[in-house]
């Protein structure tokens, strides 16, 4: 088990747990005790997260060549010839609260522009701008995304007419930037930009993704064609989980809370189908024990066994495998960030202050 | 279903044909009216109808929704034609005013003000050739045809549009096989209904 850990130190070295508060270090100790959590599981937790963890860990220096890449993308698309060409007619969002992953985005691109290309975007930050940019990490219900997206469209940069105009008669550009989103979290947002705004916004946004959660399971055409690259357990479970959904406030069931057995058609993530069922019950079935620990009379109706959701969906949770260097999402299941006094749970990964 | 031809004087009712003139929305190819089935994005009324055509085969129907043109998702419609769910002319009007009431309940106000603007008028759709979904010009005045999609449109109107009724969500039609890619076609609810209600996201901790 100790070389597994080893392992998976190697990828999840840079995890930021740099904060004064911080409970723990990221060690090889630390992954073993977390994993000794799950009693006679500890090693094939282990084993199964090496598994996919090296494809959906995005450390600080891959960010950073991810980033690279993508602006060597937006220049290249928009036709510029010099990165300092493109900087002058962008505008990179900077919308969210500075504990949030934009701000840290913007830094690692601050940091390339100035050392690679010699440009300073905040030089000509005032100034107006044909292209705008929107980065961020992680899109999982898309509800940021789309509230920060549609905040701008509503705008008037120019004092008279909506952002959204320029938009969708194309003398400005609209992109956004991601390390992950969630197709089914991506396809929400759409649909009501679409129906806020206009039914062309879907055609002029532009996105650039790294990686995506295929979690869009409503029909089964597409649901077979979903690589289910997250936790989103089948029906067979026990009792208990049966009682927790049961139980659960939320007036929206249209969203399956269970993924058909026979899906993915080819598992092409965890490191087998009995594997992916195994680790799923594990992790669903501790996350429940978790939120039972809770002892409030109002408790978070967002935070589910695999992850923060939307509220209304009658799921167990986003149950987002995805991670980066800077912060934990919350829609990834609880067992990797739940730090709570008294419910004596180790998390893998230290959780920075969430603004709360 | 069966309806018959009606004849109608030109002068007195409400024509529409091109997408681009005065009632172009109540055309199934008016761009800008698009639908959500099944958490599916579907670009237009017409794309939604041709793809009711092929429960079975969820390839054509992907092939057929995935056209930015609604003219363009018809015209691949046509080369499946052969593969059309067997009882389509029975259920085809069905399926229409269903389509329908999905375009009115995702696009109330668009679609309603061009539905109202026609007031208390016969509807009809021109066509060359079609005379069951329109009516044809038989002489400078006159217009003959079944014209299903005008009265179609009409009920509409008269059920919901005169009555300021949005439909806050239309359920499926008890039709065997009512499938969008391999799934039943469930529910579809308007998006203010489900804007309001935080059905996609919460907004609050967003």
């Amino acid at each position: 088990m100790e070389r597994i850990a080893a392992q998976i130190f190697e990828i999840i070295k840079d995890y930021q747990c740099d904060y004064a508060d911080r409970k723990f270090e990221i060690t090889v100790n630390h992954i073993i005790s977390w994993a000794n959590q799950f009693g006679d599981d500890a090693a094939f937790v282990l084993n199964e997260l090496l598994h996919f963890l090296p494809e959906v860990y995005i450390s600080k220096n891959k960010a950073k060549d991810l980033l690279r890449v993508r602006l060597l993308e937006i220049q290249k698309f928009y036709g510029y010839k010099t990165m300092s060409e493109m900087v002058v007619n962008t505008h990179f969002f900077d919308l969210q609260k500075s504990y949030k992953s934009q701000s840290e985005i913007l830094l690692i691109i601050d940091d390339i522009l100035k050392s690679e290309f010699m440009v300073n975007y905040k030089d000509t930050i005032d100034k107006p701008k044909k292209n705008h940019i929107y980065f961020d990490d992680i899109l999982a219900t898309g509800g940021t995304a789309y509230r920060d997206l549609a905040t701008w469209l509503e705008a008037r940069d120019d004092g008279v007419n909506a952002n959204s105009k320029a938009i969708i008669n194309q003398t400005k550009t609209l992109g956004i930037s991601l390390f992950c989103y969630h197709s089914f979290g991506f396809s929400n947002m759409q649909w009501r930009l679409m129906k806020q705004f206009d039914d062309k916004i879907k055609k002029v946004l532009l996105v650039g993704k790294d990686y995506v959660v295929e979690n869009h399971i409503k029909t089964k055409w597409i649901a077979e064609n979903q690589k289910l690259n997250c936790v989103y357990p089948v029906e067979e479970q026990a009792k208990e989980v049966l009682d927790y959904l049961a139980g659960l406030e939320a007036e929206n069931d249209s969203v399956p809370a269970f993924r058909p057995s026979n899906l993915p058609k080819k598992e092409t993530f965890f490191s087998s189908p009995e594997n992916r069922i195994k680790l799923e019950k594990i992790f669903l079935e501790k996350g429940i024990e978790l939120l039972n620990k809770v002892q409030t009379e109002n408790p978070d109706r967002r935070k589910r066994p695999l992850g923060d959701t939307v509220r209304s969906h009658k799921t167990f949770g986003t149950g987002t495998l995805f991670f980066t260097w800077r912060n934990i999402s919350n829609t990834c299941p609880l067992v990797f960030w739940w730090d709570v006094p008294g419910h004596n749970w180790l998390p893998l990964f230290c959780v920075k202050n969430r603004g709360i | 279903m069966k309806i018959t031809d009606r004849t109608y004087n030109k002068a007195e009712v409400v024509v529409f044909r091109s997408t681009k003139a005065k009632f172009g929305g109540l055309s199934n190819m008016a761009g800008g009216y698009s639908l959500r089935v099944n958490d599916i994005i579907i670009p237009s009324a017409e794309a939604l109808y041709q793809a009711c055509r092929y429960p079975l085969f969820p390839s054509y129907q992907q092939e057929i929704i995935e056209q930015n043109s609604p003219m363009t998702a018809k015209m691949i419609s046509r080369k499946y034609l052969k593969y059309t769910r067997q009882d389509w002319e029975v259920v085809k009007y069905s399926i229409m005013y269903w389509v329908l009431k999905v375009k009115l309940s995702q696009n109330f106000n668009e679609f309603s003000k061009v539905i109202e603007a026609t007031q208390s008028k016969p509807i009809v759709e021109l066509s060359n050739k079609d005379k069951d979904w329109a009516a044809i010009e038989i002489d400078k005045n006159t217009l003959v045809g079944k014209n299903a999609l005008g009265r179609l449109l009409m009920q509409l109107r008269e059920e919901y549009v005169f009555n300021n009724n949005s439909i806050e969500c239309v359920q499926p039609l008890d039709i065997f096989g009512f499938l969008l890619y391999g799934s039943q076609i469930e529910t579809v609810c308007n998006p203010a209904f489900e804007f309001e209600k935080d059905l996609l996201f919460d907004l609050d901790f967003a």
